[in-house]
């Protein structure tokens, strides 16, 4: 007998209420046996049901967004007409109605819409706080609105167990760090209590692996921005080691967890934290390297430096000493050490050399214990940065285009290049950032920039970029040739592309030269954004893949939105617009979920 | 079930309260405090979702280093500053600064503002916010306050209370309160 497929949330349903059952003799052990030999938990089925359940999602969070942004946009450009209260009290009206129905949409099971309902509560919640704002002509330290809006958000994140509000909470608090440390350079020691008593917490309640990286790393952005203002006198490679020991420590954290039953699954969530914490502190010691004036000063050290780097010290020697660490052993002295020999270096002398030990070191280390791909490609995102901050002194933008298409093309056909040899997951992130790299240099482009052949007139290209390009285009030009090998033969479009692509960057690099094809770019790039991205959308759904998709829809849509607002801005009534289409998605979704039960079922559900 | 309509008005509660509570806040300036009249430059008229609104620069918005009693380059921790104004005429002009509260005559009134540029010494001047650096009016009619920063005779109504908080009530051009939106 065929056993019925049911997800892993319907088997685990089946299974408690089976127990039930059984507890109030309603069925024998044998009936249960047999009750659950008829079913059999299947991962399709589960992709089948997210597929009805992801676009209620985002249908109802988008719709909320568009309504949230429509309201402040309504009430700001009318604000001259309607009393200081009237329009607070508009708007504390609408945050109530948002979140009662909210909670109406909750007690009928409505999940999803009530979720949707209680961000859009927030999103108005953000617009009172804005509102008082202008009302009384303040905005005296924005970051104190923004983290206000933060813990209301936090509230209903806690409310509905969401995982939208969330990330929502999430996003806020990102601001609220990078305003505060950006637009007022304190060192808002205010982070510490916040990270671990909402963002932490919450995310390990909620068991989102997401959430806690996010919180992770906002603690290490936090880390690099004090370090910048704990630190006095110039840009110093000093700055990044209480970021790098951070690194360490959130690694060695990784450990606390293994032993922990409930929370073993974020074991290694935080060994790839760690260590891309640790690469990325130690990728910024060597792009320091790059500035003339980066200087090395121990004297600039000031004693909240001094004072988190001994505790951060003292906090990896109590994990290193306490927990068995296996092939970590070796691993971390390495790391820590290549990374305090920046503190001995006698000059500047060889500094951009050494300055590339504790990357050399977290990478090999790490890769040569897990021989994941992953660390390969973080090279791959490294190169063209590096490149990219290194080829700045050449103060051309086209040529700067140009060579960043041609990475990307490499880096695209590489991903048919790596099939060949059967590694499929560093093909999909090749192909996904060469696909990112190519697309947003020209969406960069699709703006009207007029002055583009007058800036590339007065630009300056040394030797030196014409021979770094000239390795790039025979990358690029090999590698595309390599992919009609048998093994690795893309499809024609992609093949077209990549040729296009490599074509377009040299006709750029030539508008150095040519003053007058600068002006002809924009049009260009427009045209080749919405082919490219449509080209991708089919492609993702002929073969399946998701990441296609999200690419090719995020470019159309940016593309769309872009091009809107450069045209129509002026000539649109925004708010109602916004509202219309936000209320209209959302009357989608909360369709969509009233009729998710008949939609599963007409799919074999 | 009665659990999340609980919290919700809960949630409620603290979302709109925290909201009132700062508009009440802002109010007890305008209630408590006396209005004084000062010198303003409007730097730049544009606000995407909130109509226009212009950023005002006071003469007080940056202070001498050496006011407070800071050498040149010298790294300091000072969060917040307190400038005093007198009356000289019909405007209240800036009269010293401390670190300090200060104390004040009768003529003198006190503000109290953050440091937000130049911890680390690199020019001669501190950057300070009061919380009164902007100014919204209705979209478009930011340009009409830029032209008049030209001709210098732009000033700004300010309530402040005894704890040196300011609130802007309104603006001047040529000795005339502006109206917006008519």
């Amino acid at each position: 007998m065929n056993k019925c497929p049911i997800s892993r949330y319907q088997w685990t349903w089946l299974k408690r209420h089976i127990e039930w059952w059984s507890s109030l003799k309603l069925i024998s052990g044998e009936t249960a046996g047999k009750i659950a030999d008829l079913y059999a938990f299947e991962k399709e089925v589960e992709k089948r049901q997210s597929s009805v359940s992801m676009p209620i999602k985002i249908l109802t969070v988008f719709g909320s967004v568009l309504v949230g942004l429509g309201v402040i946009l309504f009430i700001s450009f009318n604000w001259q007409h309607m009393s200081p209260f009237f329009k607070i009290g508009t708007v504390s009206v609408l945050l109530c109605f948002c979140h009662f129905l909210a909670a109406l949409f909750y007690s009928r099971k409505y999940e999803k819409s009530a979720v949707s309902l209680s961000l859009l509560g927030n999103i108005v919640f953000g617009a009172d706080i804005y509102l008082v704002a202008q009302v009384f002509n303040i905005i005296s330290r924005f970051p104190n609105g923004i983290f206000l809006w933060a813990i209301g958000s936090a509230l209903t994140a806690y409310l509905y167990r969401s995982k939208t509000n969330y990330f929502f909470t999430c996003a806020l608090l990102v601001l609220w760090v990078l305003g505060e440390s950006i637009g007022y350079k304190t060192a808002n020691y205010l982070f510490i209590p916040v990270l671990l008593g909402v963002m932490l917490p919450l995310g390990y309640w909620l068991k989102l692996k997401t959430g806690v990286i996010i919180s992770l790393f906002v603690a290490w952005y936090w880390m690099i921005a004090n370090s910048f203002i704990w630190i006095s006198s110039y840009l110093s490679i000093v700055q990044m080691m209480p970021a790098f020991f951070f690194g360490v420590m959130v690694y060695l954290c990784a450990y606390v967890h293994r032993d922990k039953e409930n929370v073993k699954y974020l074991e290694p969530y935080y060994k790839w934290a760690g260590a891309a914490f640790m690469l990325l502190s130690a990728s910024a010691f060597a792009n320091i390297g790059i500035f003339e004036d980066a200087k090395f000063v121990l004297n600039g050290i000031t004693l909240p430096s001094l004072i988190s780097m001994v505790l951060l010290l003292v906090c990896v020697a109590v994990l290193y000493g306490r927990y068995s660490l296996g092939k970590d052993k070796i691993f971390i002295p390495l790391a820590v050490i290549s990374a305090l020999l920046l503190f001995f270096l006698p000059s500047m002398k060889y500094f951009k050399i050494i300055a590339f030990m504790p990357v050399a070191v977290v990478l090999l280390g790490f890769y040569g214990r897990t021989e994941n791909p992953v660390f390969p490609i973080v090279l791959a995102f490294y190169v063209p940065f590096y490149m990219l901050l290194y080829s700045m002194r050449w103060e051309s933008v086209p040529a700067l285009a140009s060579l960043m298409v041609l990475i990307g093309v490499m880096l695209y056909s590489l991903n048919w290049l790596s099939f060949k040899k059967s590694r499929a997951r560093m093909a999909f992130v090749y192909g996904y950032l060469g696909l990112c790299i190519v697309l947003f240099v020209f969406y960069l482009f699709s703006f009207n920039l007029s002055p583009l052949g007058e800036y590339s007139r007065s630009s300056k290209i040394s030797f030196e970029f014409w021979i770094i390009w000239g390795l790039v285009l025979s990358a690029a030009a090999i590698s595309i040739v390599k992919t009609l090998g048998e093994e690795a033969r893309p499809r024609l479009f992609e093949f077209l592309a990549l040729v296009l692509g490599a074509v377009f960057s040299v006709l750029m690099v030539m508008c150095v030269y040519l003053k007058y094809f600068g002006v002809y770019v924009s049009g260009i790039s427009n045209i080749i954004i919405v082919v490219l991205s449509t080209g991708i959308i089919i492609t993702g759904y002929r073969v399946d893949k998701t990441g296609l998709k999200a690419i090719g829809f995020a470019f159309l849509i940016l593309e769309i939105f872009s091009r809107y607002f450069d045209a129509g801005w002026d000539f649109l009534t925004r708010s109602v617009m916004f509202i219309s289409v936000g209320i209209a998605l959302i009357i989608a979704g909360v369709l969509l979920e009233k009729n998710k039960e008949k939609l599963l079922i007409k799919g074999g559900i | 079930m009665k659990k999340i309509w609980l919290f919700t008005f809960v949630v409620v509660i603290l979302q709109a309260g925290s909201v009132y509570t700062m508009a009440f806040n802002k109010l007890s300036i305008k209630r408590y405090g006396s209005p004084i009249k000062v010198r303003v430059e409007p730097i730049d008229p544009r606000s995407l979702f909130r109509g226009d609104y212009v950023i005002l620069r006071y003469p007080f918005s940056s202070v001498k280093r050496e006011d407070i009693g800071l050498g040149k380059c010298e790294m300091h921790d000072i969060k917040n500053i307190y400038i005093v104004l007198k009356k000289t005429g019909d405007l209240w002009e800036y009269e010293r600064a401390s670190s300090d509260k200060p104390e004040i005559s009768r003529d003198e009134v006190f503000l109290k503002g953050s440091v937000v540029s130049d911890v680390f010494g690199y020019s001669n001047n501190l950057g300070v916010r009061y919380g009164i650096e902007s100014y919204f009016v209705p979209e478009g009619e930011g340009r009409i306050l830029e032209k008049s920063r030209e001709k210098g005779n732009l000033a700004a109504e300010i309530y402040v209370d005894s704890k040196g908080r300011a609130l802007l009530t309104g603006l001047f051009v040529k000795g005339e309160k502006a109206t917006f939106g008519k």
